[in-house]
């Protein structure tokens, strides 16, 4: 069976979710292989070292051979920008040879075996699991879930596999030419990030594969019809399927109320966020400053506005004017 | 007063809980304030809430639209948020409270003071010397070991201790107990075994405490000087290091006697409450429910000592229930035997029939307010039924530990100790409590409760899966109801069913007879017999030496 090369995308905020997705994927997959695809850059006095995290690399998004690297990064705030990456890592990882490449959330835990997704890549070129597999009846859980993918998408992409066949890395290249130019959160426009693209990949390409497993990609979206389970066994199932990755997509108050609107009486769900919440605090980052991202300011520490992103991005003019919009002075893009 | 003011009162007003607010506020009856106009006009912003079923915090956290407006939660929910399907305090408060707290074994130890309170530091001529005196006369030397000393603490397997020690006394047997000096809520770290330092308690007279090093080689030379046959019952494991008790079982011509008074040899939570919160039936080291309990760690990292430990000794193992046997199984650990002892028997008889009549029936919760108790489905079922002119609720036992107020559940304080065994049964009989509710959230391996419920002539009503409570309910068919659901539990007090159970139920009381520890499972059990066999001849032969 050949190696699986498996990546997260991520700034430094994020860096405690991604060291308990590589601790959880080193338990239940040993033999894969995490790359870290960082979307930052160490803040002063801050030192990260890379072969301290167990991963099988990182790969700095200047690395990544972005065009004018420095407009998408202003004109992205930082989920955009660590979605837009997606594509690019993906097409990377395929074009270096590797012949099963998965991508997980940092913000995701497995807790089961994924040799399942080893196995569909055998026979799929692309892997998608969609936000919910069973209709809702209740219209709270109908507006939440389903309403919920209509606006953001069918599928949720914290998930994503693809295999280094061509139609695999033909999906690739059509999907990292698209978060190239097209990766915003603009649901007015019908466009949210990498995912409403992958809402046309089973119509596009002829490989793609719907993951309905209810125990892959379990979060507060589908839960309504995932009910959690701990078996004497010591297996963890969802509606009744082994569970194999949680999505924490908040673990504070706001996911927490989403979870708890959803968990039907099952107690659970909560275990798994509180031992979530403890493993994050084992692994939190020291010397890091809150809420940091290296691109969040102008040159002056001003903080940049989403209003000023969409701004330099819509109008060319602006970014002729200003080709360094990070800039702070008189002559810079005004703060 | 204003109009709008006006308005919110005599809206919140049905719903306003006077007594929750006093009590749960007591500056505000100090301050001589109406409760509801103080609600009203700060409470509400300080956090306080207005009934023990509204939670002001939750409410403005879990409606961030309510919060902005600034409106008082408690008046948005009754006119409106009710309606709309908002819920007024999070769901499974209780239960989540507890795996929010939940702390590892290695957590809680750290907390854990150092408990040496200078007992005097035995060497091994010391207690040789204390042994001496009567050893010689004995028949063999009892050496127990338990989590802490029996004789300051209060609790079903300290009063097992007390009454084997007993039982061991009246057959001139010498009764030594070791309890670790340093208590600890997990075994003893693995390092130095020798240096471990044990409590020594000689046939109930405290001697002070010693190495286990010092320890292990005065008994040696004790038992090798006297011939006099020297038996280790193990009665937990909690604070000891399992390397120490191997020392202490080479000095033993016999394997071990090891009791399951709960589930500490399976797993670090002694009930088996993955999280504190769920009973997890004992799964596979290393499973992923392991991975995601606090005790997952600490299980992975005891359970090579203690299979060690069993494996080494292979010991006679004694159950007190059915349910600790068949719990205990699961772990597969190496052993000789596995026997089940009760540590009392429920002996019952016909009492004089209790009068109910024009008063309502009462409902109690025996013991502390612990979850592994059941008390929160209690709690809540007082909450619900409260109000019902039917019933009255109470709780005998420990005040409540964590200081929250329970509406509608008068506590009687009621102290279990060594010279008032019978305090509980006695209490369900003179505050005439009908009806004992015990919904245990784990297989309890030995419940005195249950049969204290049911030896003070109360009814018992508990759940399948609560072991030794089942079992004890199962028993007694006619003073007991298994009931399948916590809801099928609120539907017998919703109608008419538990008077009719109450009507139905033989008036009885009864007693707690003492069975007698290890002591009576050397005289009843086959593999106790052919221990006593042994030290028998083990003795006769060191009397034709002598």
């Amino acid at each position: 069976m050949s190696e699986v090369h498996c990546f997260t995308s991520a700034s430094f905020a994020y860096l405690d979710r991604v060291r308990v997705l590589a601790e959880t994927l080193r338990r239940h997959q040993p033999g894969w292989r995490l790359w870290l695809c960082l979307v930052d850059q160490e803040p002063h006095g801050f030192t990260f070292d890379p072969k301290q995290e167990g991963l099988a690399g990182v790969v700095r998004v200047s690395e990544l051979g972005l065009p004018d690297l420095r407009r998408q990064l202003f004109t992205h705030d930082v989920v955009e920008m660590c979605t837009a990456v997606k594509g690019a890592m993906l097409e990377r990882l395929l074009q270096e040879g590797r012949e099963k490449v998965v991508y997980l959330d940092p913000d995701i835990a497995v807790l089961g075996s994924l040799a399942g997704v080893e196995r569909l890549l055998d026979e799929h070129d692309v892997l998608l699991t969609p936000h919910q597999v069973e209709p809702d009846d209740e219209p709270g859980a109908i507006r939440d879930n389903e309403m919920g993918s209509l606006k953001y998408g069918i599928y949720n992409l914290g998930f994503l596999a693809v295999s280094g066949r061509p139609g695999g890395r033909r999906f690739a290249r059509w999907w990292r030419q698209r978060l190239q130019d097209h990766c915003y959160d603009d649901v007015p426009n019908g466009i949210f990030t990498d995912q409403r693209w992958c809402d046309l990949a089973p119509a596009l390409f002829a490989g793609v594969h719907v993951l309905r497993d209810p125990g892959y990609n379990v979060a507060s979206w589908n839960l309504s019809r995932r009910p959690i389970s701990i078996g004497v066994d010591g297996t963890i199932r969802a509606a009744g399927s082994e569970l194999r990755f949680f999505h924490f997509t908040k673990v504070g108050w706001v996911g927490e109320v989403m979870l708890e609107r959803y968990a039907s009486g099952g107690i659970e769900v909560f275990e798994l966020l509180e031992w979530y919440r403890r493993r994050l605090a084992a692994h939190r980052v020291p010397g890091l400053p809150e809420t940091w991202w290296a691109f969040a300011n102008f040159a002056d520490g001003t903080p940049i506005s989403r209003a000023q992103r969409r701004l330099y991005r819509d109008r060319p003019d602006l970014q002729h004017s200003f080709p360094d919009p990070f800039a702070a002075g008189t002559d810079a893009f005004p703060t | 007063m204003s109009e709008p003011d006006e308005f919110a009162l005599r809206s919140i007003a049905p719903h306003f809980d006077r007594f929750h607010y006093l009590a749960a506020n007591p500056d505000v009856g100090a301050a001589g304030v109406d409760p509801m106009a103080h609600f009203l006009h700060q409470g509400w912003r300080e956090g306080r809430d207005p009934s023990a079923d509204f939670d002001v915090r939750y409410y403005l956290r879990a409606n961030p639209d309510v919060a902005a407006c600034g409106i008082n939660p408690f008046l948005h929910y009754v006119l409106a948020g009710r309606s709309e399907g908002r819920l007024p305090r999070r769901p499974q408060h209780a239960e989540r409270g507890i795996i929010e707290r939940a702390r590892t074994p290695a957590e809680r130890a750290r907390e854990w003071q150092n408990a040496n309170v200078g007992l005097p530091a035995l060497d091994r001529a010391a207690l040789g010397l204390a042994l001496d005196a009567d050893l010689p006369n004995a028949p063999c030397l009892v050496v127990s070991i338990s989590h802490d000393d029996y004789t300051c603490h209060w609790g079903g397997v300290q009063n097992l201790i007390r009454e084997e020690a007993g039982s061991f006394a009246a057959m001139n047997a010498i009764y030594l107990h070791l309890s670790p000096v340093q208590p600890l809520p997990m075994l003893a770290p693995r390092g130095n075994p020798e240096e471990l330092l044990f409590r020594l308690r000689l046939q109930g007279r405290q001697l002070g405490q010693m190495r286990t090093a010092d320890l292990a080689a005065a008994l040696a030379s004790a038992a090798r000087a006297t011939g006099t046959p020297l038996l280790l019952v193990v009665h937990h494991l909690l604070g000891s290091a399992t390397e120490a008790l191997s020392l202490l079982a080479t000095t033993s011509g016999f394997p071990p006697i090891v009791w399951t008074h709960d589930y500490f040899t399976v797993c670090p939570s002694v009930q088996l409450l993955r999280n504190d919160v769920r009973f997890c039936g004992a799964p596979p080291v290393g499973s992923t429910a392991c991975e995601v309990c606090i005790y997952g760690e600490e299980r992975a990292a005891s359970r090579e000592r203690i299979q060690s430990f069993f494996q080494a000794h292979r010991p006679f193992v004694i159950a007190p229930s059915e349910t600790a046997a068949r719990v205990w199984r699961r772990a597969g650990l190496p052993h000789r035997s596995l026997d089940i002892q009760p540590l009392v028997r429920l002996a019952l008889h016909e009492a004089t029939p209790r009068n109910t009549t024009g008063r309502p029936i009462r409902i109690a919760h025996l013991g502390a307010r612990y979850h592994a108790k059941g008390w929160p489905v209690f709690e809540q079922l007082a909450r619900r039924f409260r109000n019902d002119p039917r019933y009255a609720f109470f709780q005998l036992g420990m005040a409540t530990l964590s200081g929250s107020v329970s509406d509608g559940i008068r506590p009687i304080p009621v102290k279990v100790t060594a010279d008032a065994p019978d305090a509980m049964i006695e209490a369900v009989a003179r505050h005439g409590i009908d009806v004992v509710v015990n919904w245990a959230s784990w297989p309890e391996t030995f419940c005195y409760a249950a049969l204290e419920a049911l030896a003070g002539g109360a009814f018992l009503l508990t759940r399948a899966d609560t072991g030794n409570v089942a079992a004890a309910a199962e028993a007694h068919p006619a003073s007991a109801r298994v009931i399948p659901t916590e809801e099928a539990l609120h539907a017998l007090l919703e109608g008419e069913g538990l008077a009719a159970a109450l009507a139905a139920a033989p008036p009885q009381r009864g007693s707690l007879l003492p069975q007698g520890g290890t002591a009576a499972w050397l005289i009843r059990s086959t593999e106790g017999r052919a221990v006593s066999r042994a030290v028998l001849r083990q003795q006769i032969q060191a009397l034709e030496a002598a």
